[in-house]
């Protein structure tokens, strides 16, 4: 088990955060602060793939949910793809799947964006 | 203050004192994988299912953040003490603290609906184990016993 990672990926307007690792309360921080970046350039589309996440706790969670206001207010949105069956479990419990939109794949969340 | 289930149900494998595995960590958020991986193979020997070893180890993370964050304000050199057992048909870890005592209001679950972070480790903690119970400590500190059962749900 390895530390906790974030690949920034930019395309028309669109942020991809490719997140890697584990993301718990030591890592949560360094999500946060990739947020707030996202948000203090101007950049509300925000997709975040999960695809190479491997445990996740509220503490990643409550990131999320710290940010996801003032980026609909800006006209934006946090689209969620690629989560393993025990990633979106977690979300699940928390009942974000009625407060997000969580995509399989990249590209479905990319359509919904454009 | 018993928030979930009856412990009682399930006796310890042994009473004995070296069935039980115990250990000290700082309350330094970057101790958490550890913990993690312990409960882990805990749960392993207890021969949970993927999803059952998933959630206990998810429960004991955010019960050991929520001590972090509440009983010691952020403070990472305060002692947290896992203690682990293995039940007849389960595991039960007592995660104790010398931290202020966690207000009620702390320990309980909060409305989902409202978009914002914090109050969702209890949640999460309620959810996935069988017994949760809640015990301030006379003199200071907070005591958490959780358990897990096989095959339940």
């Amino acid at each position: 088990m390895g530390g906790f990672e974030i690949a920034l990926m930019e395309n028309n307007e669109i942020v991809t955060l490719h997140l890697k690792g584990f993301l718990d309360a030591h890592t949560a921080p360094d999500l946060e602060s990739e947020l707030q970046k996202c948000i203090s350039e101007e950049k509300y589309k925000v997709i975040v793939n999960f695809q190479e996440l491997g445990y996740i706790s509220s503490a990643g969670l409550g990131v999320f949910m710290g940010f996801i206001e003032e980026i609909r207010k800006n006209g934006g949105d946090i689209k969620l793809t690629n989560m393993s069956s025990k990633i979106f479990r977690v979300f699940d419990l928390l009942g974000f799947p009625a407060l997000y939109e969580i995509f399989r794949t990249e590209e479905e969340a990319v359509q919904k964006f454009t | 203050m018993g928030l979930k289930g009856d412990i009682s149900k399930h006796p310890p494998v042994s009473d004995k004192a070296q069935d039980a595995i115990e250990f000290r960590v700082p309350s330094d958020p970057k101790i958490l994988k550890i913990v993690r991986l312990s409960v882990s193979h805990l749960c392993d020997l207890a021969g949970f299912t993927a999803e059952e070893r998933n959630g206990t180890t998810l429960a004991v993370d955010e019960a050991c953040s929520n001590i972090i964050r509440h009983a010691y304000d952020g403070a990472h050199d305060q002692p947290i003490i896992v203690t682990c057992k293995l039940l007849t048909n389960g595991v039960q870890i007592t995660i104790r603290d010398f931290g202020k005592n966690i207000r009620k209001s702390e320990i309980k679950s909060r409305d989902l609906e409202k978009v914002r972070p914090g109050g969702l480790g209890v949640h999460l903690i309620q959810s996935v184990m069988d017994v949760v119970k809640y015990e301030r400590s006379s003199r200071k500190g907070n005591k958490l016993t959780l358990a897990k059962y096989k095959n339940v749900k």
